[in-house]
């Protein structure tokens, strides 16, 4: 099986200076994994170079064998939502319905197909009754959950999320992650994240963007990898761990 | 015994053709007045919409200093609004973009060059030149049978472009990064929407001119953002509101003999401010 996503000795600078340097990286189809790292490690800078929106200074990255200007048509991105305008005029179903551009025909109105897998999609994230609701009158947890119905609108194999918990309480947090655990059935799942406490539950792997990026198996990571990335201790919650095959490749 | 404000207007409509142009110049330039105007609070390009108003001087003074001094009869004050307007539409587009230049800088380069262009042709123009009147702020009473054609021909190819392409144009305008991935080419979709922008921009100019048009293609967009869930429903409703704005605008200023344009806007803006306070309070 091809990996979802594989870097080979990959370097992106901004002005020679270089953010991600000899990235290694490979993702195998239907893991779970959580890219962690301070602010201003390089995660966003990594994020974008998957989605094909940057690219490499030095060397390869692929998403599903293709470049990723190609490869990302079956990535379900999942943004942060308070990049978006809140007073925007749609519905639940309008901004679900976006996910399926490039899967319909480019000219006029959306087709009956497209209603209803938007509708499943809604569905898939438990807000199948919700489908009519002004976007900005949801709250925080829902509104996430319409972008990632969005993402599986466009039937993805891979949802890539930013940063989906920031600003989330963390009772809606928890129900988030079983959301994902579900999802991860059929699909692969990558997310962002600059917390690593509550995710290391759910995740099948890590991968710590600082100077270098480094995949470890959940069961790897210790107070000590944490201090090293993070530059202080911190306290880790224990939780039952699953390694993932490809954990420590690199 | 007092005629109720207005009055006048819709008994001298039966008598003069000029008055129902100016009527169906106001309610078809409502239509596009609506929908672009959605479109162009949506994704805050107002400023824009702004700077492409005002270099419409240039292309208003380069028809008329044509006609004038050279006998050119074929490029229409309408037609060389239509020009300039596409030029700077291009312009502050191309240059924000591809340049990477601050965008604001541009539009503002791009509005006081037109104005400046603009008013060094109609000065080299001999002759009256109270057109320059009717050109900042607009007279609509000055509207004929041909223009009526062009504004009804101009709204009618705005409504087809946006029902061709409004999935890609609603959705590079609520998130241009996701528009992106789903393959969507969000450049070539953003000069349209600046196309729309700039041909919409001409018709209203017609009606309220080259200042007052921001208000009149904003505000009714932003009234109808307060009611409307979908996209659909504000563009409707804005176009109601700019219809009946414009007819009131008409109607009231017609007795007392003032300013159709500027009754307009009045009403206009007014009625943008006491809808935001209600709907705060309420």
């Amino acid at each position: 099986m091809k990996p979802v996503i594989r870097c080979s000795k990959m370097q992106f600078a901004y002005d020679r200076k270089p953010v991600l340097d000899n990235v290694n990286i490979s993702i195998p189809d239907g893991d779970f994994v959580c890219v962690v790292g301070p602010n201003g490690s390089g995660k966003t800078t990594l994020l974008k170079l998957v989605l094909g929106l940057l690219k490499p200074t030095i060397g390869r990255i692929e998403v599903f064998g293709d470049p990723p200007d190609q490869g990302r048509r079956l990535i379900g991105y999942v943004p942060q939502n308070s990049q978006l305008d809140p007073l925007f005029p749609v519905t639940a179903l309008d901004v679900t319905l976006m996910g399926r551009l490039g899967r319909t025909r480019p000219f006029g109105a959306w087709l009956g197909d497209d209603k209803q897998r938007a509708r499943e999609a809604l569905a898939e994230v438990g807000l199948a009754d919700h489908h009519g609701q002004h976007f900005a009158s949801l709250s925080g947890g829902q509104k996430q959950r319409v972008l990632i119905a969005r993402a599986l609108a466009s039937d993805p194999r891979m949802l890539l999320l930013d940063e989906p918990t920031a600003g989330l309480d963390a009772h809606i947090e928890e129900s988030f992650y079983r959301l994902l655990q579900s999802l991860n059935e059929k699909l692969t799942i990558v997310l962002v994240s600059h917390d690593l406490g509550f995710v290391s539950g759910f995740v099948k792997s890590v991968i710590c963007v600082g100077r270098e990026v480094v995949v470890h198996p959940t069961s790897d990571i210790t107070g000590q990898v944490i201090a090293d990335l993070y530059g202080s201790d911190m306290r880790l919650v224990r939780h039952d761990h699953r390694c993932s095959d490809g954990g420590h490749q690199c | 015994m007092l005629a109720p404000p207005g009055f006048e207007f819709f008994g001298a409509l039966l008598d003069h053709a000029f008055l129902r142009y100016a009527l169906l110049a106001g309610i078809l330039a409502s239509i596009s007045c609506g929908v672009v105007g959605s479109f162009v609070v949506i994704r805050r390009i107002s400023y824009i919409a702004g700077g492409i108003a005002h270099s419409i001087l240039a292309g208003l003074g380069l028809a008329h200093y044509l006609q004038v001094v050279h006998g050119v009869t074929w490029l229409s004050p309408m037609a060389g609004s239509i020009l300039a307007a596409l030029v700077s539409a291009a312009i502050i587009g191309w240059v924000s973009l591809r340049l990477h230049q601050r965008e604001d800088t541009v539009i503002g380069a791009v509005w006081a060059l037109g104005m400046a262009t603009g008013i060094i042709l109609i000065s080299r123009t001999p002759g009256y030149t109270s057109d320059l009147m009717s050109y900042l702020f607009g007279n609509i009473l000055m509207i004929g049978q041909r223009d009526l054609w062009l504004i009804g021909g101009l709204a009618v190819f705005v409504l087809i472009v946006v029902a061709l392409f409004h999935k890609q144009l609603l959705a590079v305008c609520f998130d241009p990064e996701f528009a992106t991935l789903r393959g969507v080419r969000v450049q070539p979709f953003y000069f349209l929407l600046l196309g729309l922008t700039a041909l919409t921009v001409v018709l209203l100019v017609s009606v309220v001119g080259i200042i007052l048009v921001i208000a009149l293609l904003t505000l009714p967009a932003a009234m109808a953002n307060l009611f409307a869930r979908r996209l659909w429903q504000m563009m409707a409703l804005a176009a109601l509101f700019c219809a009946v704005l414009t007819t009131g605008g008409l109607a009231l200023s017609y007795g007392p003999d003032l300013p159709a344009g500027a009754v307009t806007i009045l009403l206009t803006g007014v009625s943008y401010f006491l809808v935001v306070g209600l709907r705060r309070k309420g």
